[in-house]
């Protein structure tokens, strides 16, 4: 073991590989940052010429530029309330109002700190998981993903805002919206008025970018406002401040590692679900969680840290069972074919020193890719102070780029614009935009898996052991700051003499 | 004042945009060699990134760029289970600068289940050449109670999983459950193979069928029983074909060769219909060409994860189509039939 | 008496919930119908509780919140910008549509700076600018192309 350890340090560290993993982290970072093309499409893009590279070589690139998009992924959702990845979008709740705050440079040493060190210290936990994988994957059956995403959409109640009502009414919209398309359980084609474009249901990317890139800017328009209303940190003592949040929170980053670590390792269950149930349970664990949603830190460092946290996981499964879990993992598992590596169990024995460097590339990479970031986040702060004037057709252009590289279809720039519009007067009459965003992303996956559910196990299909821990985690999360008052109080009665 | 004069040229910019576009002048037919030469060609994958057929295409664009000194774009439009390629590819100008790759068994199953967003006809196609040809299989788990087709049919109430209900591996399910008389269910809205390996690992579904998964064979989640063919594959011998266990005739044995011919899955390389006979030779010429070269073929195994053994030509996928085509309306009356029985 | 734009809004999402629960009855089988049966339904409910709130008038600390944070509705002036912003973007859509984005880009970016009364030197270099970021990276980098319009881009 110790010299699979060994050979696979020296394979890392040669210079041809290390000047590979480099240009594949300043690819990543960008492809993270520019909304709409996502780390799958570039990783479909390079895999061709994957084929005229050593093994090692060819997998080195892809592993690193796959390990960084979600690093700088959360960039732009914290400076123009535009995530690079769908996975970012959680990161907008806190990120952006840190922004408008003048606190964009902490924001962002923050988020990437929490993605960092979340892509590293995962490698560690893969390495000594390989055995528990499998269990774990079987035991997660369709009952139990069906209350996993149940849980993240009990978060639904964490992100209401300001009236319950409205949050709900949000939620519930996003949920319809995700019912839009054909269903994969039955073949029917529900609210699609026999349109071939709504076939597949509204695409994530431009109902984000409208809802919340686009939105934002008209409102900025309307109100001849630039991005940030406070005059922006922009120093790198900014970042460093970001840097130290996380430390003061690591308890927190810890739980969000933790939790987008596990909800990797389970196929399909979505990118979604980790980052919102991190978010979640920040807020609900906080000590003010009324403060999130209006620039704290905690709801940065959380879902970043599960962001990149989940990915490390899903490689894990990719690896050592052949599983892949996303379209990202499908492509990774492509790569490793096309250079000769089946991955699988024999991976883990026969192929072991190469499986070591990829996980341990994954930690590298990560921490070229933040320190890249973290040295560059002041100068990009600037840009959410740039006069709109520039920025508005800036970010237009962006966007619509954006909605079509994600989409290839003309059609959606309607889709965008119209939630563009819609998430404008969501905005201003009180409705939480976050809630129907996390309504549309796990809505269609709870209905898939609890349909499922009800086939195999009949109606009475949550009553097992793993669903019914869920449901108890879910309910005492919910209730976790009225517990937190109550408790005490009635322990004191009880010692009372 | 300037705001106005901006709108006024930019309308003006629009109006002779406008015009030119409409005044271009038609290009004279010249040879297929000289008609590519500094051209755009858009080849349109119908398959997810990454998979075998979106590979294959990948590569196909680097010869084809080599060969005909036009570049390449492959473009993705695997919407609505690639129908949405196949319908772009189906509505394109046939000039030869749109082309394509879809999974023929997708392309034909779609058809065969009478799914009504598939808005082509599948002998209409101009067929460049098919690559590969992988049989369907029918996987249980290693470890359950269900080994053998006796096993099968001795079973009640049965689960088998399936994706969605007019895709292929539920064409597969329908067809084993006919062929063997099964006491037997098609579970849909499992979200691909990998999802349904793992169904079938923990017990929740007794099996499905679907092409060569080897990732899933080798994790010990899933082994073959049978192969829906009539005779065994070379890709793995030791699994019988399904007429070596079951006594077959007539519609049955008819339904086992549709899923050794349309239904095979390979990687067609087509082009829209209406393509002139010199251009449509030009191109099988060279895909004939490249399925000679040791270097092409050894791409292609690499992207497929296995020795690709077969190329066959456009003519041979032409006649295919149409002799399936022909019979298009009887499959299309049994799998409505046989959907509406077995769906849970 | 003249209604608040809240109250047209949860009108919208009361109507919403409606159309949902009328279609869900339209779909075939009870897998497809139950969830969007149900989420509509919810959806009708808290949308007319929401109505009911505005005609009532009872969360009168809400409003008074909401008045003076000035997020209660838009006024006319704000109207009318959203009016030309969303104008713009509809036409750089269409633009794009129609010419794809390398024509539309530029031209829009020029036009947009222009319309702001920003200087023509300003407007040309900001427009070039746009260009020369988006065609390396899309067309040379990514090879990734943009969409060319419905005039320039079919064969």
């Amino acid at each position: 073991m110790f010299e699979a350890y060994g050979t696979a340090i020296a394979t890392l560290f040669q210079p041809v590989n290390l000047l590979v993993m480099l240009v594949a982290v300043i690819i990543g970072l960008i492809v993270g940052i520019i909304p709409g093309i996502s780390g799958a499409t570039m990783l479909a893009i390079l895999l061709p010429f994957v084929f005229h590279m050593p093994a090692e070589v060819a997998l080195i690139l892809l592993v690193a530029l796959h390990a960084v998009v979600y690093t700088s992924g959360g960039i732009t959702s914290i400076l123009l309330n535009m995530p690079g990845e769908g996975s970012s979008a959680a990161t907008m709740l806190d990120g952006f109002p840190m922004t408008q705050k003048g606190e964009g440079s902490r924001a962002i040493g923050a988020a990437i700190t929490s993605s960092m060190a979340g892509g590293v210290v995962p490698v560690v936990l893969a390495l000594a998981m390989v055995p528990a994988i499998m269990p774990v994957i079987i035991a997660f059956g369709q009952p139990e993903m069906a209350i996993l995403v149940l849980l993240g959409i009990s978060f639904l109640a964490a992100l209401t805002g300001g009236s319950v009502t409205k949050g709900m009414i949000s939620g519930l919209l996003g949920l319809l919206l995700s019912f839009v398309g054909f269903h994969s359980v039955t073949g029917v084609h529900r609210f699609s008025f026999g349109t071939a474009f709504l076939y597949d249901g509204i695409a994530l990317v431009p109902l984000i970018l409208g809802l919340f890139g686009l939105s934002e800017l008209f409102h900025l328009v309307m109100r001849r406002e630039t991005a940030i209303t406070q005059r922006a940190v922009v120093k790198l003592s900014g970042v460093v401040a970001g840097m130290k949040d996380v430390w003061r929170h690591r308890w927190l980053w810890f739980r969000s590692t933790i939790i987008g670590y596990i909800i990797g390792i389970i196929p399909g269950i979505g990118a979604g679900v980790a980052t919102w149930v991190s978010y979640g349970q920040a807020k609900q664990t906080s000590k003010h969680p009324e403060k999130f949603g209006t620039g704290v830190v905690e709801g940065v460092i959380a879902p970043e840290a599960a962001d990149n946290a989940k990915e490390a996981g899903a490689l894990l499964t990719t690896m050592a069972l052949g599983i892949p879990g996303s379209a990202i993992m499908a492509l990774m598992l492509a790569a490793f074919l096309m250079v000769g590596v089946t991955p699988g169990p024999s991976m883990m024995t026969e192929h072991l020193p190469l499986a070591l460097t990829l996980l341990l590339g994954v930690a590298l990479a990560n921490i070229i890719g933040g320190i890249i970031c973290l040295f560059s986040a002041s100068y990009m702060v600037r840009v959410a102070s740039v006069h709109l004037d520039f920025l508005f057709p800036g970010i237009l252009i962006v966007a619509l780029i954006g909605v079509y590289v994600a989409t290839l279809s003309p059609m959606d720039f309607i889709v965008a614009l119209t939630f563009g519009l819609f998430g404008l007067v969501m905005r201003r009459y009180g409705y939480s935009r976050p809630a129907l965003l996390l309504g549309f992303i796990l809505g269609g996956m709870f209905e898939r898996y609890s349909l499922l559910s009800i086939k195999i196990y009949g109606p009475l299909f949550f009553i097992r052991p793993i669903p019914l821990a869920l449901l108890i985690i879910m309910i005492l999360l919910l209730n976790y700051p009225y517990l937190k008052r109550a408790l005490p109080g009635l322990w004191r009665r009880r010692v009372k003499p | 004042m300037t705001k106005n004069l901006v709108m006024i040229v930019v309308a003006l910019i629009l109006a002779v945009t406008g015009v030119m576009a409409g005044c271009a002048p038609k290009a004279q037919p010249e040879a297929p060699a000289d008609f590519y030469k500094g051209k755009t060609i858009e080849l349109v994958s119908t398959a997810s990134p990454g998979v075998a057929t979106d590979l294959i295409l990948r590569i196909i664009a680097s010869y084809l760029s080599g060969d005909t000194s036009a570049s390449t774009i492959v473009t993705d439009r695997r919407g609505a289970g690639g129908m949405e390629g196949m319908s772009y590819l189906y509505k394109a100008k046939p000039d030869g600068l749109t082309l394509g790759m879809t999974a023929s068994v997708k392309f034909v199953g779609n058809k065969v289940m009478g799914e009504p967003a598939a808005e082509y006809e599948i002998e209409k196609f101009s067929y460049i050449m098919s690559i590969g040809r992988r049989l369907t299989y029918f996987y249980v788990s290693p470890e359950g109670p269900y080994q053998s087709v006796a096993d099968l049919k001795a079973g009640k109430n049965l689960k088998i999983g399936a994706t969605s209900p007019s895709g292929y591996v539920s064409l597969a399910d329908l067809t084993v459950i006919k062929l063997l008389g099964l006491d037997a269910k098609v579970i849909t809205g499992f979200d691909g193979t990998s999802e349904l390996s793992l169904a079938v690992k923990r017990g929740e579904v007794i099996g499905y069928g679907v092409e060569i998964n080897q990732a899933s064979i080798e994790a010990g989640m899933i082994k073959p029983i049978f192969v829906l063919a009539t005779e065994r594959d070379p890709l793995m011998p030791d699994v019988p074909a399904i007429t070596e266990l079951v006594n077959l005739s007539g519609e049955d044995l008819e339904l086992v060769k549709l899923w050794e011919t349309a239904l095979v899955n390979s990687s067609l390389f087509i082009a829209p219909p209406g393509m002139s006979e010199d251009r449509m030779g030009f191109l099988r010429d060279l895909a004939n060409k490249w399925a000679q070269d040791e270097g092409f073929r050894q791409e292609i195994d690499a992207v497929s994860g296995e020795e690709v053994q077969v190329y066959i030509t456009g003519e041979e996928v032409t006649k295919v189509m149409q002799d399936t085509a022909a019979a298009l309306a009887k499959f299309q009356a049994i799998f409505a039939e046989l959907i509406e029985k077995y769906r849970a | 008496m003249k209604m608040k734009g809240s109250f047209w809004v949860a009108i919208f999402f009361l109507l919403l919930g409606l159309f949902g629960i009328v279609q869900s009855l339209t779909f075939r089988y009870w897998e497809s119908m139950v969830l969007p049966l149900a989420i509509s339904s919810l959806l009708f409910i808290l949308a007319a509780v929401e109505v009911g709130k505005e005609l009532l008038r009872r969360d009168k600390r809400e409003a008074a919140v909401e008045k003076k944070s000035g997020k209660e509705g838009l006024n006319k002036i704000e109207i009318r910008r959203l009016g030309w912003v969303f104008s713009w973007a509809a036409g750089f859509s269409l633009a794009v549509y129609l010419l794809g984005f390398y024509i539309a880009v530029p031209i829009f970016a020029f036009a947009y700076l222009k319309w702001r009364g920003r200087s023509w030197l300003a407007a040309i270099i900001f427009a070039l600018a746009m260009l020369a970021f988006i065609y390396p990276v899309f067309e040379l980098g990514l090879k990734s192309p943009l969409y060319k319009g419905l005039i320039f881009g079919a064969h």
